[in-house]
C-alpha cells in the first residue's frame, strides 16, 4: 500500500520503519528540516519537507494514490485538518492522532463528515493497555474489536483449571459470563468448539466478550494462586490517569491515586469520584508505605518523569509482590529495563504505533467493503472478521437455525455500541456489526457464512 | 566500521562483475574469438566473490561512514578485475595501462592508451563499452536493483555513489527509484541503437557507440571515434542522446509521470541548455573561417560541444587544431560537465549556480549587512549546509587538479599535455589537448602518471569525499 505519514517525530518515525519494513511505500511528511534528514538517512521512504496539513505539500508527497494518510503530528488540529484535506484529495482511509479529550468526543461524533477511518488517542490507549494487564494477568494476547467493545482474550488452561474436562455448553450455566469460548488450540490444531467439545488443560483458548464480561469471567476461572486485582495503587496523576483510573473503577477495582501537585489532585477528584486521592510526593518512599504499597495487588508509576517512574517501580518490587508496572517515553534502554524485575513498561508512543500498525494490518486484510477489519488469530490458522451487516439475507432469523458453514462461529454481535454474545435464540439485524471467527480462508462477505 | 556487511556487499558486487563478463564472453563465442580470458576472469570473480560473502555479518549497523568506504571500495575492486580480460587476452599485456583503461571505462571517462583499437577483437571492445555503461549510471544503484541490500541504510550507498550536491529519491522505495532509473537509462540506450542502424551503422558499432554515449563515456571501435562514420546524420544522432544523457535522470520520470511544470521550471536544465547554446552559438562564429562555411562549422561545433559538455569524449573534429577561443571554451565546458543525477562528470551545472549565487550574495552581503538573502534552485531554498559544502566541493575540485598536475609534470612534457589532461580525467572527459588530444592517446604517460589519472578519474566519478575519506586516519580508528 502506499501510506503517507504527516509528521515525523517518535510515533511518525516508529511508524515509518515499521510499516516500511512490512513492504509498504512510505510518504513522511515533516516541516522540520532536520527531522526529515533523519528518516532519509535512516529509512527507506521518501520525505518531504513542509506543513503536512497543507494541500500543495500533500499533493507533492503523491497523496492522491496514497491509500491511507496517518496524521501524528504534534497538534491534535493539524492532524484533523491533514485528513480533511487527504480526504478531499481522494484517500480512502485517514488516521488522527487526537488527543484532547474536548475534540475526542468531537471526532467520533463528525466522524464521517471529517472521513476519518480511526482516531488514536495515546493516553487513552496507554491506559487501555494498561488496564488489560491488570485485568488478564495470566493472558498471552488480547485483541480489541470495535474500538474495544468487544475483545479476544487468548489464554491457555493450566492444570488444575476449573475449565478441565467442562463442555463449551456447560460454562454458560455454571458461570452466568456472557464470553463465548470462539478458538480451541489443541497440539497445533486450531478448532471452532461446537457445544459438547471438552476442554483439556494445555489448551489454548481464545474468550470473545466485552471488556466487563471478559474480567468476570477470568475472575470466576482463575485459580488461587494467581489472584485477581483488586487494589491499585497509581503514582501521578496525568492524562493516563485519568483514563485508566475511569476503566479500573468501572471494573470494580480500589484505585489509589498519588499526587503531589494539589491542584492536580482536586482536578482529578472532581472527574472520579469513586477513586481515593492523596496529595504527597510520590517518590519518596515512606509516603509510598504509608498509602499502603505492601497491600496494593498492582502499582502503576505514571508521572511524567521516566526516571521517576523506573525508580518507583523498582522500589515497589521489592517491597510488593503485586504487579508493578511503569510508564516511559524513551524505549531506547528496553533492554536494561528488561532486567530492572519491572513486570510491565509501557511507552505510550509505543502503543500508539502498535494499534495503528495492527490497523493497517486488518485493512491490508479486508477484501470487501462489508468487510469492517480482520484479524489473524493462532499464528493465521484462524480468521476473526468484523462485518457491518448491510440488507444481506438471513436477517431475523434464530442464530439456531441459520444454514452455517462447518468451521463457522458467530462470536459476537456490536448493536448499538453494546457487544452481545449470542445465543440460539438472537437475531441479526440490519446495521448490526457481527463478528466471524472462522478456520475457513475464503470468507469474503457476510453471505459466505452460510451453506449455498 | 562493520567490515563483515562491507565485505557482503562487496562480494555482491564482484559477483554481478562476474555475470556481466558473460557478455562480452558469449559475444567473443559468437565472432568466434577466444574466450578463455573471459573464462578465468569469471572464475576469479566466482572465487572472490565467495571469500567475501564467506563472513557472516554480526550486526546489520551501516552508517554514512560505512556507505562511503563500500563505495570507494566497490569501484576500486571492480575495476582492478575489470582489467584482467585486457592482460589475459594480450591485447593490454601490461597490467597497469589495462588498470587504467578499465578505470576509465567505469568511471565513463573515455581515455585511452591503446595505440589502435581496430586491432582488438570484439569481445574485449563490447567489454570496454559495457564497463562505460554499469559504470554510468552506477554499479551500486545496479547492485540494489538486482540484490536488495539492508533496506534501510542503502540510502548511504545511494548517496555516495550518485553526482550532485543533493539526492532525492523518485518513489518511496529506494530499489524501486533504482529500477526506474535503470529502466529509463536502458531503453535510452536501445533508442539510440536503432537510431543508429537507421543511420547507417552496423549493429556491432551502433551497439559499441550506444553503450559508450549512455554512460557519457566515449570509447569507440575506430581510431578516429566518431569520424569514422563522416556521417551528418549520425553526428547529429549522438549530440542530441549526449545531451540528452547529460540532463538529471529524475526529469524523464516527471515526464513520464506527466509533471511537465517540474521539468519546464527546472532551473538547472535551463542553464545547462543555456550554456550549451551560447558555446555552440560562439564557436560555430569562431570556426566559420576555419572551415569555411557556417553550416559545418555549426555541425562540429555542435558535435564538439555536446560531446565534451556531457564528458563524453566522441570527436568528430581534430579541435586541437581549432582557433584558441574555441579550445578554450572546450577546455572550460570540461570543468563543468552535465547536470546532476545524469551519467556526465564535472563539477555539474546545479553546484555552478549555487556557488554563483552564493557568491553574488555574499557580495550583496558586504554592501548591506543587514539584508538577509537565500539561495533558491528551482524554487526551492539551498540550505546554508548545501551551500557550504558545494564552495567546499569546488575547492577540493581544484585542489585535485593542482596536485595532480605537479606530479604528471614529471614526465616533463609540454604545459598543455600537462595540465589539461589532468582535468579532462578528473571531470571524466577523456581527450584532452596535446599528447592526449583529439587523436593522442595517453600511451607514451609514465606508469606513475597513470595511476595518478585513474586515481584522478576515480574520484571525479564519485566526486572526490568517498575516495579522499579513505586516506582519512579517523575512519580507520576505532569509535574509541
Amino acid at each position: 500500500m502506499n501510506i503517507v505519514i504527516a509528521g515525523a517525530g517518535k510515533v511518525g518515525y516508529s511508524l515509518a520503519r515499521q510499516l516500511s519494513k512490512e513492504n509498504h511505500d512510505v510518504t513522511v511528511i515533516d516541516c522540520k528540516p532536520e527531522r526529515i534528514e533523519y528518516v532519509t538517512s535512516n529509512l527507506d521512504v521518501f520525505a518531504v519537507l513542509g506543513n503536512g496539513a497543507s494541500f500543495e505539500i500533500q499533493k507533492s508527497a503523491g497523496v492522491e494514490n496514497a491509500h491511507l494518510l496517518i496524521a501524528a503530528t504534534s497538534m491534535d488540529e493539524v492532524n484533523i485538518l491533514c485528513c480533511i484535506v487527504a480526504k478531499k484529495l481522494g484517500v480512502p482511509h485517514t488516521i488522527a492522532r487526537v488527543r484532547n479529550p474536548d475534540y475526542t468526543k468531537q471526532v467520533l461524533f463528525l466522524r464521517d463528515e471529517l472521513g476519518l477511518s480511526m482516531s488514536i488517542n495515546p493516553e487513552q490507549a496507554t491506559a487501555e493497555e494498561i488496564s488489560r494487564v491488570l485485568r488478564f494477568p495470566s493472558a498471552t494476547k488480547v485483541e480489541p474489536f470495535a474500538k474495544g467493545a468487544a475483545e479476544m482474550v487468548e489464554l491457555r488452561i493450566p492444570d488444575g483449571s476449573p475449565l478441565c474436562g467442562m463442555t463449551i455448553s456447560d460454562i454458560h450455566p455454571k458461570y452466568k459470563a456472557k464470553v463465548l469460548i470462539s478458538v480451541v488450540e489443541r497440539n497445533g490444531r486450531a478448532i471452532i468448539p461446537g457445544g459438547d467439545f471438552a476442554l483439556k488443560a494445555g489448551d489454548r483458548i481464545s474468550i470473545v466478550g466485552s471488556p466487563r464480561e471478559q474480567s468476570r469471567f477470568s475472575q470466576l476461572v482463575s485459580m488461587k494462586k494467581d489472584k485477581a486485582v483488586r487494589n491499585v495503587l497509581i503514582i501521578g496523576a496525568g492524562k493516563v490517569t485519568v483514563y485508566l483510573a475511569r476503566q479500573l473503577l468501572d471494573m470494580g477495582m480500589r484505585v489509589k491515586i498519588i499526587e503531589q501537585d494539589r491542584e492536580k489532585c482536586l482536578q482529578i477528584k472532581n472527574h472520579l469520584e469513586k477513586a481515593t486521592v492523596v496529595c504527597g510526593d510520590g517518590t519518596k518512599p515512606d509516603i509510598l508505605m504509608e498509602e499502603g504499597l505492601s497491600q496494593a495487588d498492582a502499582v502503576v508509576a505514571l508521572t511524567g518523569m521516566d526516571e521517576s517512574n523506573i525508580i518507583i517501580a523498582v522500589y515497589a518490587k521489592t517491597v510488593s509482590g503485586g504487579v508493578v508496572i511503569a510508564k516511559v517515553n524513551e524505549s531506547h534502554f528496553d533492554p536494561v529495563l528488561e532486567k530492572t524485575g519491572i513486570d510491565v513498561t509501557v511507552q505510550t508512543a509505543g502503543v500508539t504505533v502498535q494499534r495503528i500498525v495492527h490497523y493497517v494490518r486488518a485493512m491490508e486484510n479486508t477484501k470487501s467493503s462489508t468487510m469492517e477489519t480482520l484479524y489473524l488469530l493462532n499464528d493465521g490458522k484462524v480468521e476473526a472478521i468484523q462485518f457491518k451487516v448491510n440488507g444481506d439475507s438471513h436477517l431475523g432469523v434464530p442464530i439456531k437455525d441459520l444454514p452455517l458453514r462447518p468451521g463457522v462461529q458467530i462470536s459476537a454481535i456490536l448493536r448499538e455500541g453494546k457487544c452481545l454474545i449470542p445465543g440460539g435464540n438472537d437475531q441479526i439485524r440490519n446495521r448490526d456489526d457481527v463478528i466471524v471467527v472462522t478456520t475457513l480462508h475464503d470468507i469474503g462477505q457476510l453471505s459466505d457464512i452460510f451453506e449455498r | 566500521m562493520n567490515y563483515r556487511m562491507i565485505s557482503q556487499v562487496l562480494g555482491r558486487v564482484v559477483a554481478l562483475e562476474g555475470m556481466l563478463l558473460l557478455i562480452p564472453m558469449f559475444v567473443a563465442i559468437g565472432y568466434g574469438e577466444p574466450f578463455f580470458h573471459f573464462v578465468k576472469t569469471i572464475l576469479i570473480a566466482t572465487v572472490l566473490a565467495l571469500v567475501l560473502m564467506q563472513p557472516k555479518p554480526r550486526t546489520r549497523d551501516f552508517f554514512a561512514k560505512e556507505g562511503f568506504v563500500t563505495v570507494a571500495f566497490s569501484w576500486i575492486i571492480m575495476s582492478l578485475i575489470g582489467a584482467l580480460p585486457y592482460v589475459f587476452s594480450g591485447e593490454i599485456p601490461n597490467y597497469i595501462d589495462a588498470l587504467f583503461e578499465t578505470v576509465s571505462g567505469f568511471t565513463t571517462t573515455g581515455a585511452s592508451i591503446v595505440p589502435s583499437v581496430e586491432a582488438m577483437t570484439h569481445g574485449i571492445l563490447l567489454w570496454r563499452c559495457l564497463t562505460i555503461w554499469v559504470g554510468g549510471m552506477g554499479v551500486l544503484v545496479f547492485v540494489m536493483f538486482v540484490v536488495p541490500l539492508s533496506e534501510e541504510h542503502s540510502m548511504h550507498i545511494m548517496r555516495a555513489e550518485m553526482p550532485g550536491p543533493t539526492v532525492g529519491k523518485l518513489v518511496p522505495r529506494i530499489r524501486k527509484t533504482a529500477m526506474i532509473l535503470y529502466v529509463i537509462y536502458a531503453a535510452l540506450t536501445v533508442i539510440l541503437t536503432i537510431l543508429l542502424r537507421l543511420c547507417g551503422v552496423n549493429w556491432f558499432d551502433a551497439v559499441i557507440h550506444a553503450l559508450s554515449t549512455a554512460g557519457t563515456g566515449g570509447f569507440s571501435s575506430h581510431g578516429t571515434s566518431v569520424a569514422y562514420f563522416d556521417s551528418a546524420a549520425v553526428d547529429a544522432v549522438i549530440a542530441v542522446f549526449c545531451l540528452l544523457f547529460g540532463v538529471n535522470f529524475n526529469l524523464y520520470f516527471f515526464l513520464l509521470i506527466r509533471r511537465f511544470r517540474d521539468v519546464f521550471t527546472n532551473d538547472e536544465l535551463r542553464y545547462y541548455l543555456g550554456i550549451v547554446a551560447f558555446a555552440i552559438l560562439t564557436i560555430t562564429l569562431n570556426l566559420r573561417s576555419y572551415y569555411g562555411s557556417a553550416l559545418t562549422a555549426f555541425r562540429y561545433a555542435g558535435f564538439q560541444v555536446a560531446s565534451i559538455m556531457t564528458t563524453t569524449g566522441h570527436v568528430t573534429a581534430d579541435f586541437d587544431l581549432w582557433p584558441t577561443y574555441s579550445k578554450i571554451v572546450l577546455f572550460l565546458l570540461m570543468f563543468i560537465g552535465g547536470c546532476a543525477g545524469s551519467t556526465s562528470g564535472g563539477i555539474k551545472v546545479s553546484r555552478l549556480i549555487i556557488m554563483g549565487k552564493t557568491i553574488r550574495n555574499d557580495i550583496i552581503h558586504q554592501i548591506n549587512p543587514r539584508e538577509v538573502h537565500t539561495v533558491r534552485l528551482s524554487g526551492s531554498v539551498v540550505t546554508r549546509e548545501v551551500q557550504h559544502t558545494t564552495l567546499v566541493f569546488v575547492a577540493l575540485y581544484m585542489l585535485l587538479i593542482f596536485i595532480s598536475t605537479l606530479i604528471v609534470s614529471l614526465d616533463n612534457k609540454d604545459f598543455i599535455s600537462t595540465f589539461t589532461p589532468v582535468v579532462a580525467c578528473v571531470s571524466n572527459v577523456g581527450p584532452a589537448f596535446g599528447i592526449a588530444g583529439a587523436t593522442g592517446s595517453y600511451a607514451s604517460y609514465s606508469y606513475l602518471s597513470k595511476l595518478v589519472l585513474s586515481a584522478d578519474m576515480l574520484m571525479g566519478r564519485l566526486e572526490i569525499l568517498p575516495i579522499l575519506m579513505l586516506c582519512a586516519p579517523s575512519l580507520w580508528k576505532r569509535s574509541f
